[in-house]
């Protein structure tokens, strides 16, 4: 044993050196010591916005930045303001990521945010600054009347922000947070030109049996390649860009709002909601293998990949299909069809503003920042912004729109065109419950289609228990 | 005789055949479960070689036409360079602080005697139970608060936290086998506490430091579930974030997401061949400690 | 970065430090100084615990009781509200957590009996080979080391309705038990699917520690069985297996634990769904924690963070009654 202890070179070389156990403290203190200096070195942050007098801007949007910078170097041109354009994804990292820097007061200047929900809870928190008095008439007028509300805290969204598990709890009313940046809606459906022709469809579905009817046609052409796709991992698509249109369009106005109200004569469980539900469940045969199992972009890319015929989605769907070897005029695009013997037989979509900016309440040069804002909404600007993003600006075109946009998305913003009464408007929503959550509703639905778990009266059942569930917590 | 000899297969009265029946049987189960351990690597590397047209149509094992390109691709693309230095240095100063601090605790758990040490490592031990979920919301909230959010320090702090229940354990167990008469003696010569700690029981350690270090390289590289969470500037994203960015963001087709998969994949199975006897060891020495 | 070693040498070259006197030190002085040791040396560990262990501990009980978004400058007390919501009040918190507490059940059930029921009689045959035990033992480890988002990728590219298990099962003329809709998109098959995979995963570490264990029998406590008249069924049943089950139970253990608080694999693999039907409790946790956007749902995140810890404290002393009993 100690032989052992002998042969050990450095406890020979220890016996050189004769140590107290005093010194030990220091050992462990210095370890304690860089423990803590690891923590502080690392808290320093880098980068902080306004020191170099540049502006910076955030987004969560990677297919906005190429768009975002042409414009920058434009206005460092005019204004001789440097801006700085910065990505952040996906939506997660980017709420994180507004969280910490608000901690540590590197937010930027600009950022552009989900419109109608998050910018107005940034606003609450005091993330982003109020911009009622910025925001003139004539700032206004640029967008369509249906976006201008949009960041605005009106009476509706003041009452739904009083709901203790509201979002944007402690915002202000008559308080203006965002303006919006891009538009768009939902409920836009597109269609494989050559499967339609090989399965003897020449024109796209008027209405919704001739859209049953084609889904049927192509998917007996092709059972594994010829039914409908749609993101369904994320549930909330179903139900608001596919049974909610259908719905208004057969119930019409007040008979669609009326099957998220307590009413149970009309809501989901009575023959009405069941009616839909049983008009929604006839795509359930058609669906593409696993579409469930499907993001939002996988959905479409499969769809791009000609593994579906048919596809859901918006109006920015089709720069996603671009992207990935679609050609706008491999396609059909429409919105979707609705029932020929409904209350509103050919609905119109209504635009809702899909982006907004903010400003940040901590940046150190807001006029340069709002002067910023202010030029990506000018017509031009925004012109610009949208042939290279691919994306329907929140600025109106004017008349000469579709010569600037393409022919691809003009066809969309037809969609957008109808009477308020025969207009499907998704930004609706003080029918709702409050607090009333989609991706629950949207999972519902899913059980029924394509899951086939339960019946379109079962599913009525659950959905009615459902927004009962959420009037009852807000009381 | 061995206690494999003994626990052989052996079918009374069949003689010969019927134990090399046996064996036959015992080779094929085992391969056939080496086949299911392999099967998703397998694919993964069959798509990695795939090319576009040739993996949205499915089918075989074998790429028809296999091409480097998509892995060639995906590398350059998608700065999985850096992402590999970003996953290298969180794994690093993990594994350093790791082994500093548990060796240490280990130490004085084992060896040393004070007021408080059982209870102590007591409440080490039921921090194997609390489910990350629980801290990792005020992990993130704390880091906020010190501005370490985003941070690779944000990570390596709570990763060696974490480990602390299985490191304290096998730490201990090893210097716990440690002859006390080495240290009595060194003593006597004087040592102080620290000295014999690093030139006494360290170097008799190394086997179980170097399993500390395996068992925590591994799930540190693959880690994803705070990574994800806190980090928020791809500059610092690390191998696994850059995967999943890959897949959230640029959607692409399951012959590029294998082709990462396998580029995260490939150096932890590296390891795993050069260093697999020390996992062996270091977990023997867990169960015995 | 100081690590004890450098700072150890910084002191010694930086001066002459007080001598120990030589021989041994009155006892009582040695007990101290061997106490204050001992605390310097757990210090570092004990130190980082009491921030990210305790601390985070604390602040997390402390928020089970708040309504808080994470940006608002103030919490809202509610007492014990959080708890009652997510346990059976809330109309709108409470079934998914229900659903997802049965699901979570399941798994808790099936990944450590499956686990178990695979790598202990994998353990047994490959101790019976020679020659290609190391190689297949690095083999068997690879789902270990590899566990992580890339390796769930990986199974959801096979899973898919055009996938290779589908493919192998129409190679094998099984084409019946194809699943069309994918092994992930089937809400009957998803479940189970994933307690395969979760299976898949853990075994590697069980089968190694059954290996370990197997290999530290006497093989005198063998041969007695032997010489009884034991035969291979027999020694495995009724000798080997007893005499590990002590590391059945920490298999066990370590896989209620793993099925209690992981969710990793759902996250990745299918989010919970389809349409709910592989929600899990830890995953329902994290949901509420970082993806509702600017709900206030940080105190519910926390209040079910916690039942699971105080699930998992509970299960643990179980297990270690049952073990005690047995053994």
């Amino acid at each position: 044993m100690f032989d052992y202890l002998n042969e050990h070179s450095e406890v020979r070389a220890m016996r050189r050196h004769h140590f107290g156990t005093a010194k030990l403290a220091a050992v462990a203190v210095a370890t304690a010591l860089s423990l803590s200096a690891l923590t502080a070195c690392g808290g320093g942050g880098s980068g902080g916005s306004g020191s170099s007098g540049a502006l910076e801007m955030w987004t969560f949007k990677q297919s906005h930045v190429a768009g975002l910078q042409a414009a920058a170097a434009d206005f460092e041109k005019s204004a001789g303001v440097k801006v700085k354009i910065e990505a952040y994804t996906p939506d997660d990292a980017f709420a994180t990521k507004i969280q910490s820097s608000a901690k540590t007061g590197d937010l930027p200047d600009v950022m552009e945010t989900h419109s109608d929900g998050e910018d107005l809870g940034f606003g609450a928190s005091g993330i982003a600054a109020e911009l009622t008095s910025v925001v003139n008439d004539a700032w206004l007028a640029r967008y369509p009347e249906t976006v201008r509300t949009s960041g605005y805290v009106d009476a509706a969204k003041f009452k739904e922000s009083q709901d203790d598990g509201s979002k944007m709890h402690g915002v202000k009313q008559g308080a203006r947070h965002s303006v919006p940046f891009t538009i768009g809606t939902f409920g836009i459906v597109y269609a494989n030109k050559k499967m339609l022709t090989d399965a003897g469809i020449a024109r796209p579905p008027a209405t919704w049996a001739e859209f049953v009817e084609a889904l049927k046609a192509t998917h007996a052409k092709d059972a594994k390649n010829g039914g409908l796709a749609l993101g369904l991992k994320v549930p909330d698509t179903g139900i608001t860009w596919l049974a909610q249109p259908l719905a208004y369009s057969m119930l019409g106005r007040s008979g669609y709002e009326a099957l998220f109200g307590k009413d149970k004569a009309a809501n989901w469980s009575s023959p009405n909601g069941v009616k839909v539900l049983q008009a929604y469940d006839q795509v359930t045969p058609y669906w593409m293998p696993g579409t469930q199992t499907l993001g939002i972009d996988e959905a479409d890319q499969a769809f791009a990949q000609g593994k579906a015929a048919w596809l859901v989605g918006g109006t920015f769907t089709l720069a996603f299909l671009g992207q990935n070897g679609m050609k706008p005029d491999d396609v059909y695009a429409f919105g979707l069809p609705g029932d020929a013997a409904g209350k509103v037989p050919d609905p119109a979509l209504g635009p809702l503003a899909l982006t907004s900016l903010i400003l940040s309440a901590t940046s150190k040069q807001p006029e340069n920042a709002k002067k910023w804002m202010e030029y990506l909404s000018q017509p031009e600007v925004a012109a610009k912004f949208s042939k290279a993003s691919t994306d329907l600006p929140a600025t109106e075109l004017g008349a000469e729109s579709s010569s600037i946009v393409g022919p691809a998305l003009a066809s969309l913003l037809d969609s957008f065109k109808g009477t308020p009464e025969g207009t499907y408007d998704p930004r609706r929503r003080e029918f709702f419950p409050p607090g009333y959550k989609q991706d629950k509703a949207g999972a519902i639905l899913v059980d029924m289609s394509p899951l086939k778990k339960v019946t379109p009266e079962q599913t009525g059942q659950k959905l009615t228990e459902l927004t009962e569930s959420f009037w009852a917590t807000s009381q | 005789m061995t206690a494999a000899d003994l626990a052989a297969p052996r079918s009374p009265g069949t003689g010969a055949t019927g134990r090399i029946a046996a064996r036959a049987i015992v080779l094929l189960l085992l391969l056939g479960y080496a086949l299911v351990s392999l099967y998703p690597f397998l694919w993964m590397v069959s798509a990695a070689f795939k090319n576009q047209i040739e993996v949205v149509r499915g089918g075989h094992l074998i790429p028809e036409s296999p091409t480097l390109d998509t892995l060639i691709d995906t590398w350059n693309k998608l700065h999985f360079f850096d992402y590999f230095l970003n996953s290298l240095l969180v794994t690093t100063y993990t594994v350093v602080l790791t082994l500093a601090v548990y060796a240490a605790a280990g130490y004085a758990f084992a060896v040393l005697r004070f007021k408080g040490r059982t209870a102590l490592s007591r409440l080490f031990m039921a921090l194997l139970f609390v489910p990350g979920v629980t801290v990792m919301l005020p992990i993130v909230i704390l880091e906020n608060q010190l501005g370490l959010l985003g941070t690779h320090w944000g990570l390596v702090l709570p990763f060696v936290n974490g480990g602390a229940p299985m490191c304290i354990l096998l730490m201990t167990a090893t210097f716990s086998a440690v002859p006390a008469e080495l240290r009595e003696s060194a003593r006597v010569d004087g040592a102080s506490e620290f000295r014999i700690f690093a030139a006494i029981y360290l170097p008799l350690a190394k086997p179980a430091l170097i399993t500390v270090a395996l068992l925590t390289v591994i799930p540190t590289w693959n880690e994803y579930l705070l990574t994800r969470v806190s980090l928020n500037d791809p500059e610092t994203y690390t191998l696994p974030l850059g995967l999943q960015t890959l897949a959230s963001e640029n959607v692409p087709q399951y012959n590029n997401l294998m082709a990462g998969a396998l580029i995260v994949v490939v150096p932890v199975v590296l390891l795993l061949l050069f260093l697999q006897r020390y996992f062996v060891n270091g977990l023997l020495g867990a169960v015995k400690g | 970065m100081t690590t004890p070693e450098t700072a150890e040498r910084r002191t010694v070259s930086g001066g002459e430090s007080r001598r120990t006197p030589s021989g041994a030190p009155p006892r009582r002085r040695r007990i101290r100084t061997e106490a204050v040791s001992g605390y310097l040396f757990v210090a570092p560990a004990v130190i980082l615990f009491s921030v990210m262990g305790l601390y985070t501990i604390g602040y997390g009980f402390a928020l089970s009781f708040a309504h808080w978004n994470g940006f608002t400058p103030t919490w809202k007390w509610v007492g014990l509200d959080n708890y009652a919501d997510l346990l059976w009040r809330d109309p709108v918190y409470a079934p998914p957590v229900q659903a997802a507490a049965l699901n979570t059940l399941w798994v808790m059930i099936f990944v450590p009996l499956l686990t178990v029921a695979v790598s202990f009689p994998l353990a047994v045959l490959l101790n019976q080979v020679r020659r290609l035990q190391g190689v297949l033992r690095s083999i068997y480890f690879v789902p270990y080391v590899t566990s992580g988002i890339a390796v769930y990728f990986a199974w959801r590219y096979i899973l898919q309705p055009e996938g290779a298990i589908n493919f192998l099962l129409g190679t094998l003329g099984l084409g019946s038990l194809q699943e069309p809709q994918g092994w992930l998109g089937n809400p009957d098959t998803a479940l189970a699917t994933l307690i395969v995979v979760i299976v898949w995963g853990n075994v590697p570490v069980a089968m190694l520690l059954y290996l370990t264990g197997l290999q530290s029998i006497n093989p005198s406590v063998l041969e007695a069985a032997q010489l009884d008249g034991a035969g291979w069924w027999r020694t495995n049943v009724s000798v080997i297996w007893p005499l590990l089950m002590p590391l059945t139970g920490i298999n066990v253990l370590l896989n209620l634990r793993e099925s209690l608080h992981g969710f990793q694999t759902f996250l990745v693999m299918t989010n919970g769904g389809p349409a709910q039907h592989t929600n899990v409790l830890g995953l329902e946790a994290y949901r509420l924690a970082f993806l509702e956007n600017l709900n206030p749902t940080l105190g519910l995140a926390s209040a079910l963070g916690w039942m699971l810890f105080v699930v998992a404290i509970v299960l643990a002393l179980i297990n270690l009654r049952v073990l005690r009993s047995r053994v």
